[in-house]
């Protein structure tokens, strides 16, 4: 009985060791294959990135749905200078943007554009073919909602130059993809044939129409296109407010923006609602979508009730975008001065209001001096203000074409709706003060310096002072404050708006 | 002691026992897996083998390859399985226009073209130079129309097709479809795909003019009278050869306004379809040199196409194998 008993305990005893050694074999194994397939997992991840047409994967997916004929965006308050630097004898014009409130982004984002434009100079591609007319000439396309698009221009000899894009979001300084333009269920292969085929087709182009390589070669051109993007190789790209610019082997595509509206998330998808930069002054806000806003240092566009349209920009005449410090001191200045001046507009109805003031540099009596032109337009209307200012505006802001950018629109209008004025002032660049100039023979009243130190001189324009009641729209005038603590021109716009 | 070393020994048999079960378990396990791997890896083997598939050869020792514009991703896979490379370099092969490519194979300046039948034009070149042209058919594709998915048609008659782009149906009721205008894009003249249209789908009836389109371009304004390319819309209808449409478009059903592929006399364009002929527009794919160019090394290049192995590689392609 003892061994029977014996027996019994061995075996009871050898099944549980048993059990127990073949259940951790089979865990262990079973953690070993586990660990086989996150393997596999982990190996595919860098051929998505290959394939995919950005390197940068972007963890986050934030929702977004395309964009309403309706919807408005804002530019972003941040500003930028054009610089130029040289690299194995190739000029180099590039940007370089400030005003964001981390430096750590913002000198993330200035270094990738550098980088990317020497990664370009220093491939292959630009050193064998390339010559001494090479140059490189990269602009800011896109700086709304939170997001900053660059173009970088590559010539490469005379005949042959190429396209290249860098986009950022700038929250975080990352690269963006060129499906973060597009919703998740947008038809992408869709809208790139058909503006493939509208992008190619000007290829084609000739005084006498559309040449005879167009008919045997334009199926071709799409399909080999579109055989890159499908294969993720077109990783190149840059957007305006208006247009989507993809590139591949010297080839670009456009897509308008407004005719796959509801498939555009860019309007919104990285709008972060935060305060990301340093300035705080109202800039560009309420601009309808699609509208492409004038290359300009400062964009003062609102709308600031349903039926008062506000469009003012300040751009450099010559298109340098190169001021200096002290230049972009009396530009800021001259911005909320005029920012100032507008309050008496927003208060009123059935208006729209543009001003186009370009700045120019001038040497007079050896002074160096900033001159501000004003073209003022005005149109009113007493009722119905949609349909017979705002809308025909908008049609044809959004139809503009690209070069288009520092003209009033309000051309589109009838000419008894249209008033407009125009004036100059000008800054001493070294002290910042307005030279305030009087006409002889004019009325010799005093100007009101608003910061109490402007020198006033002979003028020959007009002045009209802040008091004055008087409708003036044809003459110039001159608005005798300076700075931004002085705002006594409303009751002049009033009556100029309610002609 | 006696009692201590009863007492370990039967302890001690037991994970000897243990240890012994473990690794007989283990090794069953592991010899199925390696088993399975050695058979995977030898499935694989035969596939490459298939044939006279053991070939594999470098570019240069390709025959210099001509492709038209719809047979280049077939040929670009050929180069990829043929050199056991997946990157295929711009001088492998090049893509040509039409009559062109004819032309560069009677100039000597490529040894073989894949492309569809040689045409009337072709021919008379050949005629001209003094040979011939020796063809032979190595795959098949399906010449498809499209319409928008939400388009309540699916499917359409020969005759439906035909009577559409000649001009005499001109509204989606005539076909079951909603009460709307049909808008029959069309492709450019001169183009394959619209010399297809005409031979595979029209035979000897006229094509009606197709719709044009004028639109601004941002930079060089106002484009006036170019044909109008195929926009999806809702009572829109366009065509083209399947793999270059599926390049194009989204046939997928997960995207928004995707295009749908309808069916001809009911037939869905599929493999099956397309290779035992119910699908009624095919359009075949031929591999065409020079009848007097007797090179071993096109004579391989066709061979192992005409194999298991060729086979394989169109369908893998996309297309529809002999």
């Amino acid at each position: 009985m003892i061994i029977r008993k014996n027996i019994k305990v061995f075996l009871i005893v050898f099944l549980v060791i048993l059990l127990v050694t073949i259940g951790v074999v089979y865990i262990y194994k079973n953690s070993q294959n586990n660990s086989m397939g996150s393997q596999v997992i982990i190996e595919s991840v860098p051929k998505t990135i290959g394939d995919s047409p950005t390197e940068i994967i972007e963890p986050e997916d934030k929702s977004t749905t395309g964009a309403l004929m309706q919807d408005t965006y804002e530019n972003n308050k941040l500003t930028y200078v054009y610089k130029s630097r040289q690299k194995n004898g190739v000029e180099i014009t590039y940007p370089e943007i400030s005003g964001l409130n981390s430096d750590s982004i913002k000198n993330s984002i200035n270094s990738q554009i550098s980088d990317r434009i020497d990664r370009i100079l220093d491939s292959n591609t630009f050193r064998t073919n390339s010559d001494d007319s090479a140059y490189v000439n990269a602009t800011i396309t896109s700086n709304f909602s939170d997001v900053l698009s660059v173009k970088i221009f590559v010539k490469f000899t005379d005949s042959f130059s190429k396209n290249y894009g860098v986009n950022f979001r700038l929250d975080n300084g990352n690269r963006i993809k060129i499906d973060d333009l597009f919703t998740s269920n947008a038809p992408k292969k869709n809208i790139i044939t058909s503006s493939a085929y509208k992008s190619f087709i000007v290829n084609y182009y000739t005084e006498d129409g559309i040449s005879n390589d167009f008919y045997t070669n334009i199926d071709s051109d799409i399909v080999n296109f579109l055989s890159e993007y499908n294969s993720g190789k077109v990783t190149e790209f840059s957007f305006t407010p208006q247009v989507i610019e993809l590139y591949r082997d010297g080839k670009t595509v456009k897509i308008d923006m407004q005719q796959y509206h509801q498939y555009m998330t860019i309007y919104s998808k990285f709008d972060t609602n935060e305060d990301l930069y340093k300035d705080d002054y109202n800039n560009g806000k309420d601009i309808p979508v699609f509208v492409q806003r004038p290359e300009c240092v400062y964009d003062l566009f609102e709308k600031p009730n349903s039926t008062c349209y506000i469009d003012v920009v300040l751009y450099d005449k010559n298109g340098q975008y190169d001021f200096s410090e002290g230049e972009m001191k009396i530009i800021r200045e001259y911005r909320n001065s005029l920012y100032s001046r507008l309050n008496g507009i927003r208060e009123t109805s059935n208006v729209y209001y543009s001003n186009y003031v370009s700045i120019e540099r001038k040497i007079e009596n050896n002074v160096e001096i900033l001159v501000f032109e004003e073209e003022e337009k005005f149109a009113a209307v007493e009722d119905n203000f949609n349909d017979r200012i705002y809308n025909q505006i908008l049609v044809e802001q959004r139809d503009v074409n690209a070069d288009n950018t520092s003209e009033s629109k309000i051309y589109v209008l009838d000419d008894d709706m249209i008033a407009s004025a125009s004036m100059e002032r000008k800054f001493d660049i070294q002290t910042g003060n307005e030279i305030v100039e009087r006409q002889e023979g004019e009325d010799n009243q005093d100007s009101e310096n608003g910061n109490g130190s402007n020198n006033s001189t002979e003028n020959t324009n007009q002045v009209t002072n802040s008091t004055s009641n008087e409708v003036n729209n044809s003459g110039n005038s001159v608005e005798n404050t300076q700075g931004n603590s002085v705002n006594n021109s409303g009751g002049d716009i009033d009556a100029r708006v309610t002609f | 002691m006696k009692k201590v070393i009863s007492a370990i020994f039967p302890i001690l048999l037991m994970v000897i026992a243990s240890v012994i079960c473990a690794g007989i378990y283990l090794f069953f396990t592991n010899k199925f897996s390696f088993g399975s791997k050695v058979q995977n890896n030898a499935e694989a083997s035969q596939n490459m083998t298939a044939g006279d598939n053991s070939i594999i050869l470098s570019e240069n020792e390709l025959p210099r390859i001509g492709t038209s514009i719809f047979t280049q991703s077939l040929a670009k896979e050929i180069i990829k399985d043929y050199t056991q490379n997946p990157n295929v370099s711009e001088e492998a092969l090049s893509c040509f226009e039409l009559e062109e490519g004819y032309q560069k194979l009677l100039n000597g300046e490529i040894d073989v073209l894949l492309t569809t039948e040689p045409s009337e034009e072709a021919l008379s070149l050949a005629q001209l130079s003094g040979t011939e042209f020796e063809t032979q058919l190595i795959a098949k594709e399906g010449f498809v129309f499209y319409v928008n998915k939400n388009n309540p048609v699916n499917s359409l008659k020969v005759s439906q097709v035909q009577q559409i782009y000649t001009g005499e149906f001109t509204n989606w009721s005539q076909v079951n479809g909603n009460s709307t205008d049909i808008i029959p894009f069309q492709r450019v003249d001169e183009s394959d795909v619209q010399r297809q249209m005409k031979s595979v789908v029209m035979k000897s009836l006229s094509l009606m003019n197709p719709p044009m389109e004028n639109f601004n371009d941002k930079v060089y304004g106002r484009i006036n009278d170019v044909i109008a390319m195929y926009d999806n819309s809702e009572n829109a209808i366009g065509y083209g050869l399947y793999n270059e449409s599926n390049i194009l478009y989204n046939f997928e059903e997960d995207v928004d306004n995707g295009v749908k592929i309808l069916k001809i006399n009911d037939v869905e364009p599929n493999y099956d379809s397309i290779k035992n002929g119910s699908y009624p527009f095919v359009t075949s794919y031929y591999l065409v040199k020079l009848k007097n160019n007797s090179s071993e090394t096109i004579d391989i290049f066709k061979d192992t196409l005409l194999s298991d192995r060729g086979k394989q590689i169109i369908k893998e392609a996309g297309y529809i194998d002999n």
